[in-house]
């Protein structure tokens, strides 16, 4: 278990590695500084190149860069006087870690819940309607649904703020946009593996044992049905926690999502990189962790082995 | 005993996902505030209360507060709340004398006197002295720490370029502090539109001692001292800043509003919902459509660009080196309908010089002090058959470079279908990335390309000397004689009204005899704002300026 921890983690290291090493090139490859603006004249902009650096060779820079980056240091905003990728991280991490678990933390439960309910309800009108709503759901973009709930509850209600500030109301707008399509898809994930474990010998067993049918529907099935929303809440995770860029945006959310936005906007090399890397990072952390929890949670889950 | 190992296992497991659980829950509960800025969503105007508030909105804003570094838009917008230059103009071009009450130009116009108002002080108490100014000017040329991109805009100050290029001294700059009270500019040579450049931010004063470069004095509110009407309270890099009355300023009797939160809203749906939702009093750079959905409304506000895009020809190719086939190109243009296909909010224009440019001798428009070319598609006809190309017959395919984005494309479209329609020549497009674009245009390996300037101060010599043989930007490889000495006749002219007449002559023989420049159209940005905010004023770039602004009920 020690060795497949080890092993994952020096591989997510090459792969991040890689991650660099093509981001750094691919951006150095188009022609142009990123200082150019119409008005600018030519001594000044190799000036400011001469400032940050750029006029050095590209395989210097790259050097450079790795070393900084050992080192821990993202690198500094061209566009932002004064201000290293590490502190954007540092500001706006926790505000989209935040709002990321949270939607997270919903998705589970209610997506679970309305899982188990589709599988067990006697209703076939009840069922329908909920595999409708979670189709709909998963099929609606989450910028679509976050633009849909301001224009809604923003501007023509005006019941709910519009510009996110941190206060209790002005997370229920962004967390519902993040968690509805997470919960459509857990509920179908839920509802398709428990149909499956409701099939199982093992049901049966128990029922013509006498255990009642709750404590097998709510204890047995719904443990095993548990297992593959497990495999998929790994890279879920890591796609609530490294912010939505959109749905950031949208409610003027200072997380990193927003900031990821704006550096591609500004082309701010250096703050694209940077939160690629730190992005990267959570992602291959995250499904190593959700790895484990599942070798943990199913003993015939063998790590290293397959 | 393997069944202990397993339960442990799963014990852990569930562990864990307990722990994540709670700490969901936590983040639930205390939902600590981020920015602690509550007056966003209670602010707004006409609240009743005694406090007056205004809340504007803004795009992700680039570069920093430091009149000195890299001061671009988010200065700007902060320099108008809190900053005073020495003089500034209004929007019929008229003086207003800010931390100066009244300056002297030499005969030779060669030295200007500023005296400073012994009044105006800083938002700690201090007095602003010829110091602050210097101290900005000296940091900005300072090409070690400066990042200004306005630095080369103090070189017509004797001495300045040499101080930025390492090959003179600081102390040899003939920016001179003669009292505290007196600023004294020695130029390298007459420079007729001097005090229109007072309005870049390198000619702003920052605190001597406070503002030093390479630190983040200007993001906290007791190192960031202002001199303007509003100073700054708090400010949180890329979400919002907080300015209030300045009791220093020297004429906070007549400001009316207590406090005005700059919000950095990024998607213009956004900020469309936070104006409607009455969370932001003022929206700007919203799209087109607002114009038409609030034609009729009084929180309309259209802030006319000082800006003029242009098909830029390379005068070294072929067969644009030829003078009939570029005016057969200018007049084949139908500038209506282009406009119209990209948006409610651009407009034809015929000059260089933008349409809105206040005219350097005052009163008016620079662009109505005289007539332009006019289109004419026949006309285009016959100068391409002049140029002996009948029907297009023989034309090169032409390529026209533009930076990719959607209202260039717009244009470029625009532009390739009337060619081809009224002169039947074809023209290949190329968008290009911004950067590359840039630099295409900068390295001139171009045929035909999108041109755009936008004004960094208000005087016509801003876009005429791009054109002079000798200058860095002239991109296109114009070299003309006769406008090179109508430039040099506008600098040395006596008056404002000798030099206009120079400027008009030079921009006649760069566009209406040679079409060195084709001009197609100008824009402006649409906004909307609470009616209840009354007394806004505008200076001669037409930019809103909220200094005397009340709220009304």
């Amino acid at each position: 278990m020690v060795k497949y921890i080890i092993k994952r983690l020096a591989m997510g290291i090459v792969t991040l590695f890689f991650l660099v090493t093509v981001t750094f090139f691919l951006t150095r490859l188009m022609p142009g500084s990123p200082f150019e603006t119409d008005n600018i004249s030519p001594a000044i902009l190799a000036s400011l190149e001469e400032h940050y650096g750029l006029d050095k060779p590209v395989e210097e820079q790259y050097v450079l860069y790795l070393r900084e980056l050992l080192q821990g240091s993202l690198g500094i905003s061209y566009k932002k006087s004064n201000v290293s990728v590490n502190d954007l991280i540092k500001d706006g991490f926790p505000v989209t870690l935040k709002l990321g678990l949270i939607s997270f933390g919903i998705a589970l439960v209610v997506g679970t819940v309305i899982g188990v309910w589709m599988s067990v309800t006697k209703s076939e009108a009840v069922r329908g309607w909920l595999l409708a709503g979670s189709t709909v759901f998963i099929s609606i973009p989450g910028f679509v649904l976050a633009i849909v709930l301001m224009l809604v509850f923003g501007s023509e209600l005006k019941v709910l703020p519009v510009i996110f500030d941190g206060s209790f109301a002005s997370y229920i707008l962004p967390v519902t946009a993040l968690a509805v399509y997470p919960i459509a898809e857990v509920s179908r994930l839920v509802h398709s593996s428990y149909d499956d474990a409701m099939n199982q010998d093992y049901v049966t067993m128990a029922r013509a044992k006498g255990i009642s049918k709750k404590r097998v529907m709510f204890l047995h099935v719904l443990k095993n049905a548990l297992l593959p929303l497990i495999t998929v809440s790994g890279p879920m995770l890591a796609f609530q926690i490294t912010g939505s860029f959109v749905v950031e945006s949208i409610f003027t959310i200072p997380g990193i999502g927003k900031e990821f936005v704006n550096s591609v906007n500004n082309r701010d090399y250096t703050v694209i990189m940077g939160l690629t890397i730190f992005v990267g990072a959570i992602i291959i952390l995250a499904n190593l962790l959700s790895d484990i929890i599942c070798a943990m949670v199913d003993p015939r889950i063998k790590l290293g082995k397959s | 005993m393997r069944k202990i190992k397993e339960l442990s296992k799963k014990l852990f497991a569930i562990g864990l996902s307990t722990v994540m659980l709670t700490s969901m829950a936590g983040c639930g509960s205390s939902s600590s505030s981020t920015q602690g800025n509550t007056d966003t969503s209670s602010g707004g105007a006409g609240s009743g209360s005694a406090e007056k508030v205004i809340v504007t909105a803004d795009g992700e804003l680039d570069g920093s507060l430091d009149p000195a570094g890299f001061a671009l838009q988010s200065w700007n917008g902060f320099a108008r709340l809190c900053s005073l230059p020495l003089i500034s103009y209004d929007e019929n071009g008229n003086v207003l004398y800010e931390a100066a009450e009244s300056y002297e130009i030499s005969d030779d116009q060669l030295t200007y006197t500023f005296h400073l108002r012994e009044e105006a002080k800083w938002s700690d108490g201090s007095a602003v002295t010829a110091a602050d100014f210097l101290n900005t000017i000296h940091r900005a040329l300072d090409s070690e720490t400066s990042g200004s991109v306005y630095a080369d805009q103090l070189f017509v100050i004797e001495g300045a370029q040499e101080a930025y290029e390492g090959t003179g001294s600081m102390d040899a700059v003939q920016a001179i502090a003669e009292d505290d009270y007196t600023l004294v500019f020695h130029l390298a040579k007459p420079c007729a539109y001097f005090t229109k450049l007072l309005a870049l931010p390198v000619y702003y004063p920052s605190k001597t001692g406070v503002a030093v470069s390479g630190t983040d004095w200007y993001k906290d509110p007791e190192t960031c001292l202002c001199n303007g009407p509003y100073m700054l309270t708090e400010f949180v890099q890329d979400q919002y800043y907080t300015v209030e009355k300045n009791p220093y300023y020297f004429d906070a009797d007549n400001v009316k509003i207590d406090k005005i939160i700059n919000q950095t809203i990024t998607d213009t749906q956004s900020v469309i919902a936070a104006y409607t939702s009455g969370e932001v009093d003022v929206a700007s750079g919203l799209p087109d459509y607002i114009e038409t959905q609030y034609a009729d409304s009084d929180e309309l506000y259209i802030w006319s660009m000082i800006t003029t895009t242009a098909v830029m020809p390379n005068v070294n190719v072929e067969p644009l080196d030829n003078e009939l086939v570029r005016e057969a190109i200018a007049l084949a243009l139908d500038r209506s309908s282009i406009c119209a296909s990209m948006g409610t909010n651009y407009e034809p224009t015929y000059a260089w010089v933008p349409k809105y440019m206040t005219s350097n001798k005052g009163g008016g428009y620079f662009y109505d002090e005289v007539s332009h070319f006019s289109e004419n598609a026949e006309r285009a006809k016959e100068l391409l058959a002049e140029a002996g190309y009948p029907e297009g017959e023989g034309f090169p395919t032409l390529t026209y470079t533009y930076p990719s984005n959607d209202k260039d494309a717009i244009l470029a479209q625009a532009i390739q279908a009337q060619l081809k329609s009224v002169l039947n020549i074809d023209i290949q497009l190329e968008a290009q990335e911004t950067e590359v674009y840039n630099t295409t245009k900068r390295e001139g390996t171009f045929e035909l390309l999108r041109y755009n300037w936008t004004a960094d101060f208000t005087d016509p010599i801003n876009y005429l000397a791009l054109f002079t043989s000798d200058s860095a930007l002239n991109f296109n490889g114009v070299s003309d004689e006769a406008y090179d000495e109508a430039i040099a006749n506008s600098n040395n002219a006596a008056t404002q009204e000798e030099r206009n007449t120079y400027l008009h002559e030079a921009e006649s023989i760069l566009v209406d005899e040679n079409f060195y420049i084709i001009p197609v159209s100008t824009m402006h940005y649409v906004g909307l704002r609470n009616p209840a905010i009354t007394g806004v004023t505008y200076n001669d770039k037409g930019e809103s300026n909220y200094r005397f602004a009340d709220l009304t009920e």
